[in-house]
């Protein structure tokens, strides 16, 4: 159960800092796990500087944090190139509250030269939230 | 929080409304109000924004879109909150450091359930991104519950 004055847990086990931009040091650290059968999992602790009026975590966080997921494991799925979103597609199933882990699934569907595609989820506290799917280009790729 | 006099210069406001909590980390936004009594909005990529490439992040530009296009299903819902259902976002051009986004929100439609409303951003005579968005549209009586 929650106890009141939550520190932000200590980096999950296993999960690794993800490479910090400023707008991921804004509002994040996100973590990430990146995992042998292609199932990758990503986790954000939720402040209240995540949230809408409504207590609940505001929709541009919810896809910020899908693009992150989804675009990590796009990356993780190539070497070096650097990658830019193309399309992303996110369906809000239910709300999401603070003070507790936002978690992500993501796993590459197909990889072509140029492209990569992923779908992914968002869960908080065993509820899904948010059901993703997106495209990458791979910059540079001939 | 400061303003930025070239925004206002163009008949933009910082949203001065009760504002989320998220949307005051990520901001601020400007919105315009236009001849037809919809809105435009705007905000200035800033450093803090910009992801390892150097250029807006995806989240950012989408956190922006979902936080005005909210604005817009809500008007379209006489005021009352919606909660969005979807958002398809389609990334056509980078937004460099330092570009104005802007943005004027169109209601495609209405129906009992849902609220269509559509999205290009704007900056330097180049869209950006284009969105296109569902709202649930929440009833008087649930969202006085909600509250």
């Amino acid at each position: 159960m929650r106890t009141e004055n939550i520190a932000e847990p200590a980096v999950p086990d296993g999960y690794e800092l993800l490479a910090v931009s400023p707008f991921n040091r804004l509002t994040g650290p996100f973590y990430g796990r990146q995992r042998e059968d292609g199932q990758n999992l990503f986790r954000v602790f939720i402040r209240n500087h995540h949230l809408n009026r409504g207590a609940g975590v505001h929709g541009g966080m919810l896809l910020n944090f899908c693009d992150i997921a989804l675009g990590r494991s796009a990356r993780w799925a190539i070497d070096g190139n650097a990658l830019s979103t193309v399309s992303l597609q996110c369906d809000f199933v239910s709300m999401a509250r603070g003070d507790c882990w936002l978690e992500a699934t993501s796993r590459v569907t197909r990889k072509t030269r140029a492209l990569i595609f992923v779908s992914g989820e968002l869960h908080s506290e065993d509820r899904l939230v948010m059901t993703a799917s997106g495209v990458w280009k791979v910059l540079g790729a001939r | 929080m400061q303003t930025d006099p070239d925004i206002v210069a163009l008949g933009y406001k910082a949203d001065l409304k009760p504002v989320d909590p998220y949307e005051v980390l990520i901001g601020p936004f400007y919105a315009r109000r236009e001849a037809e009594g919809d809105y435009s909005y705007a905000f200035r990529i800033g450093a803090q924004h910009a992801n390892v490439n150097e250029i807006a992040h995806g989240g950012m530009l989408m956190s922006f879109a979902d936080s005005v296009v909210a604005n817009a299903a809500f008007a379209a819902n006489d005021g009352m909150p919606a909660v969005t259902l979807s958002m398809n976002t389609t990334f056509l051009a980078p937004g460099r450091i330092g570009d104005l986004v802007e943005t004027r929100p169109r209601l495609v439609r209405r129906t009992r359930e849902i609220i269509f409303v559509d999205a290009d951003f704007q900056a330097g005579g180049e869209t950006l991104l284009s969105v296109k968005s569902l709202w649930k549209v929440i009833r008087p009586r649930k969202a006085q519950a909600a509250v």
